[in-house]
């Protein structure tokens, strides 16, 4: 080739490429005077390539209170998990008898085509909950249209799930349009759905048919988005997504941004660069050092707080000698100093709890009275009460290391994932704290968190990290310790009980089946959380009901150490007030749900 | 006729390593520990999400999770590939593999082989000119250099140009996406303008990493070649310095010419630090996401255009190489 043609060449491929990053360096936003652009990150969808704008899809490129609508949206109330804030429902009504839901959307709800969101999109809809399986886990039986805005849903003959409506108006029930994903279902949906709520080799096939048409609708893959959000999907690439003003949206007067930019994170790093380089305008709960915290403070980030319903806590395998015995659960909550792995373990985002209740510490007083609430044993440090209470269990301590009754030395090994950095910073303070007591302890990583679970449910690990107080519903909460993970599985109206490794459940804890409590007896926690399941919240006798037996899993929790509570999570938020302001800061029922959400309540002002 | 049939015995025996690898690769992801409704039940709930309504999230992905008998699996996979059908992803619930491969793969193959091109333009030029001077201060230094960039980690040289261009001195794009979403795709100069801009630091981390290795192969090449007779005997004709040089860049480039098919061939894995740091979602992330998710027809999926890139670029190697080097194709 001629060299000087080839030189030729260079220089003007190299203007153009020159040329062409100058005209590209621009910034989000440049292109018009009146875009007013909102930049964040979705927790729940971190932007995948290849996953469709189908919310029914588990990996999906939808924004739930953006482009995604529920029918209400949850307050996160641990006293009523049923408190609901209006969504695309305007208002709603549960019968007396808590078994039927009268729902009326928005009188203006309207699509992003400007069509209007209707009872027959929500019918639509209800059918393809059905197919994922959302509703059948709260009783839903029957769905019909009253009129156009308005529609009813009716729990199965003689069921009272006292979930029912939490379970219709909130996520994973998105509503969508019946124009878009009508086509997806058989005419008859509406008699397979109805035939797989009853029994026999009928239901099951019905089961099955349903089962393949959820597959279907999953899969499914809309060409473009069309939302009754507060905002639609204009274009989305593998790294970021732009979203623009539904104008028919029904409170768009509200909706102060006018377009939205979802930046893609595979993890929390990359999260904390964006909040360094100053580009969110909120940030979701990010877990994070203090060092970093200090960062993203500087670059003008603001911590705003709200209660979480979630504990950190560290559980014990029963079955595995000698975490079967009281006297050793007590002693380690005696030997651990809660404060010290808090403050190592999660600083920005954790509160150390009060004490090991199951429940979340500022939530027992919605259940206790003041005076059960002072009769709980708060486990506060106490090092000569631990070794009292190991030397009564026939311990022994020889050396400077505590032995077994057997006459073995007693190691312990926590096992955390990896990944957890909060986890992992907690169990390296607890190393010490039991070592220091005489108990030498290590660390064991797992490679990933499939890899833990999966260990941890064999009955692997004899102590390990455990998320437990999941609210906000009561029977959620105890489910983390005396539900599925104890091997109590509802099946049908029953209570069925499986021991470690048998697939029907993922029992690692193997509690006893009953503890004296003192002041309340013996108690049976599997069956009192079961029965919770079935308490009516809708009247005064539920919820007293309810109260009383939270009171007892709470006492009997308290006492018997099945898990040793170390922290509670806050939920902490960041926002920037460079761009916008009106935030909902002290509205914790709102600052649970995503900014999407608050702007469509008025929040969310640019400055 | 002759090339018909290497052709042909090439191709078959890359069939059969394509086979093994498959089946292999089938067995060893399900054989690691790990549910993938259980995980993303927990990762709904370590995102938030109550207990019901991460029940209600993944009660329809226990369908996508094949429950047959292991060999029966197998059976339908080698059924499906036969095919080329790679199957349903798990997490992805029913959106075929291929597509999400297809979705991702773009942006893998522009920032790699950017990176594979730059790195071996830049390697081997300054190879050749470390070969030349090497018994020079400008050689030595060179060949250190070289050194010194192939021992530094991937990683490392991504963060710091992460760091030094976006935080430092933020002359480049913030991390995240392939292009600015807010620009209109099409043949615009703003939108290929955004797309150049936003692959400078991923393609530079990648050729950085990669050139030292280039230029010490090239080197050494070059060296060897210049030893030997024929060139002697070019020079000593009285041939032009370009006519010399040609006949040691073609001997000198054999060896490399392998090794950037296979390099080439290796691409489609990704590169999955640089991604990571980066924020640039390609197949390196897809793979990395689904391992972490025990997403097995996925992983088997990316496995397999890993394995069959490699396989095919080294039969495009083989059979090139009688193309370029006629003493091949006389043997």
């Amino acid at each position: 080739m001629n060299l000087v043609r080839f030189r030729y060449l260079i220089v003007t491929v190299a203007l153009l490429a020159a040329g062409s990053a100058l005209a590209g360096c621009s910034s989000p936003g440049d292109a018009g005077g009146s875009t007013v652009l909102f930049t964040t990150v979705d927790v729940g969808t971190p932007i995948t390539a290849g996953a469709p704008m189908n919310p029914f899809n588990l990996t999906n490129n939808t924004f739930n209170g953006y482009d995604v609508e529920e029918l209400g949206w949850t307050t996160n109330n641990p006293a009523d998990s049923n408190q609901t804030l209006p969504g695309l429902a305007a208002s709603w009504s549960l019968s007396p008898d808590g078994r039927t839901l009268t729902v009326r959307l928005q009188p203006g709800a309207r699509w992003s085509t400007g069509q209007p969101v209707t009872a027959n999109d929500v019918m639509t809809s209800a059918a393809i909950w059905f197919t994922q399986g959302a509703v059948q886990l709260y009783n839903l039986g029957a769905v019909t249209v009253v009129d156009s805005k308005t529609v009813r849903f009716t729990q199965v003959l003689g069921a009272h799930n006292n979930q029912f409506e939490s379970g219709i108006l909130q996520a994973p029930d998105f509503v969508v349009p019946a124009s878009v994903y009508g086509h997806l279902l058989p005419a008859d949906i509406w008699s397979v759905i109805g035939a797989s709520l009853r029994s026999g080799p009928a239901a099951t096939a019905a089961g099955k048919r349903l089962t393949a048409v959820g597959k279907q609708v999953a899969a499914f893959a809309p060409k473009t988005d069309v939302s009754a959000g507060p905002f639609v999907i204009q274009r989305i690439n593998a790294g970021e997504a732009l979203l623009v003003k539904n104008k028919y949206f029904y409170a768009a007067g509200k909706v102060q941004p006018s377009e939205v930019l979802m930046l893609h994170y595979a993890g929390n790093e990359q999260i904390w660069n964006y909040m360094q380089a100053g580009r969110l305008d909120v940030t979701p709960y990010t877990a994070m050092p203090a060092n970093v915290l200090s960062q993203v403070t500087a670059a003008g980030n603001t911590q705003v707080s709200a209660p979480s319903l979630v504990a950190a806590s560290l559980a014990f395998n029963q079955a595995t000698s000698p975490y079967g015995q009281l006297a050793v659960r007590q002693a380690l909550a005696y030997v651990i100093n809660r404060d010290a792995v808090q403050k190592v373990g999660e600083p920005i985002s954790g509160v150390t709890s009060k004490t090991t209740t199951g429940v979340i510490s500022s939530a027992i007083g919605d259940y206790l009275t003041p005076g059960q609430v002072a009769a709980l044993n708060p486990y506060a440090t106490d090092i000569a009460k631990a070794a009292s209470l190991l030397t009564s269990a026939h311990f022994t301590k020889q050396g400077g290391q505590w032995h077994l009754p057997g006459g073995r030395p007693w190691t312990i090994t926590i096992n955390v994932p990896s990944g957890f950095s909060d986890w992992i910073a907690a169990a390296n303070v607890l190393k010490s704290e039991f070592t220091a007591f005489g108990i030498p302890t290590q660390v064991s990583l797992a490679s990933d968190y499939s890899t833990y679970l999966a260990n941890i449910y064999k009955g692997d690990y004899p102590v390990a990290f455990w998320l437990t107080a999941l609210g906000p519903g009561a029977y959620s909460t105890f489910n983390r310790i005396y539900g599925t993970y104890d091997g109590y599985v509802p099946v049908g109206t029953k209570l069925k009980w499986y021991p470690t490794g048998n697939p029907a459940a993922d029992n690692f804890l193997n509690a006893p089946p009953t503890v004296h409590v003192p002041g309340f007896g013996t108690v049976n926690p599997g069956r009192l959380t079961y029965r919770l399941t079935s308490v009516n919240l809708n009247t005064q006798a539920g919820l007293r009901r309810q109260n009383t037996i939270m009171a007892k899993l709470i006492a009997a929790t308290n006492y018997s150490v099945p898990v040793i509570q170390l922290w509670d999570y806050i939920n902490v938020q960041f926002v920037n007030n460079k761009r916008f302001g009106h935030w909902p800061i002290g509205k914790n029922a709102q600052l649970n749900l995503s900014p999407g959400v608050w702007m469509t309540f008025g929040y969310v002002h640019p400055r | 006729m002759r090339l018909a049939r290497r052709l042909s015995a090439r191709l078959l025996t890359g069939l059969v390593m394509i086979w093994v690898v498959a089946s292999g690769t089938f067995f060893l992801v399900r054989l690691m520990p790990g549910d993938p409704v259980a995980t993303a039940y927990e990762a709904d709930i370590v995102h938030g999400m109550t207990p019901d309504q991460a029940r209600a999230a993944t009660a329809l992905m226990y369908g996508f999770v094949p429950h047959q008998p292991l060999p029966q699996q197998y059976l339908a996979y080698m059924w499906q590939l036969a095919h080329f059908n790679l199957g349903q992803s798990i997490t992805y619930e029913g959106v075929p593999v291929a597509h999400v491969i297809a979705a991702a793969a773009p942006w893998t193959i522009i920032l790699v082989l950017s990176g594979i091109l730059v790195s071996f333009a830049i390697g081997a030029s300054v190879g050749v000119l470390a070969a030349i001077r090497r018994s020079t201060k400008l050689g030595d230094l060179l060949s250190v250099s070289g050194s010194v960039m192939h021992g530094i980690p991937q990683f490392i040289i991504a963060i710091l140009l992460a760091y030094v261009f976006t935080t430092l001195w933020a002359v480049l794009p913030p991390l995240g996406a392939p292009y600015d979403i807010t620009l209109p795709p099409g043949w615009n100069l703003p939108f290929i303008g955004s797309l150049v801009t936003h692959a400078i630091l991923p393609v530079a981390a990648y050729a950085l990493a990669s050139y030292g290795g280039w230029l010490l192969t090239m080197k050494s090449s070059v060296v060897s070649v210049l030893g030997d007779d024929f060139i002697l005997a070019a020079e000593l004709r009285g041939l032009r310095p370009l006519t010399v040089a040609r006949y040691v860049a073609r001997n000198a480039m054999l060896p490399l010419f392998t090794i950037l098919a296979l390099t080439i061939g290796f691409m489609f894995g990704g590169a999955i630090f640089i991604e990571d740091i980066f924020n640039y979602p390609g197949l390196g992330d897809v793979l990395f996401a689904s391992m972490g998710k025990r997403d097995y027809p996925l992983m088997t999926g990316t496995f397999l255009i890993i394995t069959t890139a490699v396989i095919l670029a080294n039969i495009a190697a083989d059979l090139l190489y009688g193309v370029i080097d006629p003493r091949v194709r006389r043997s």
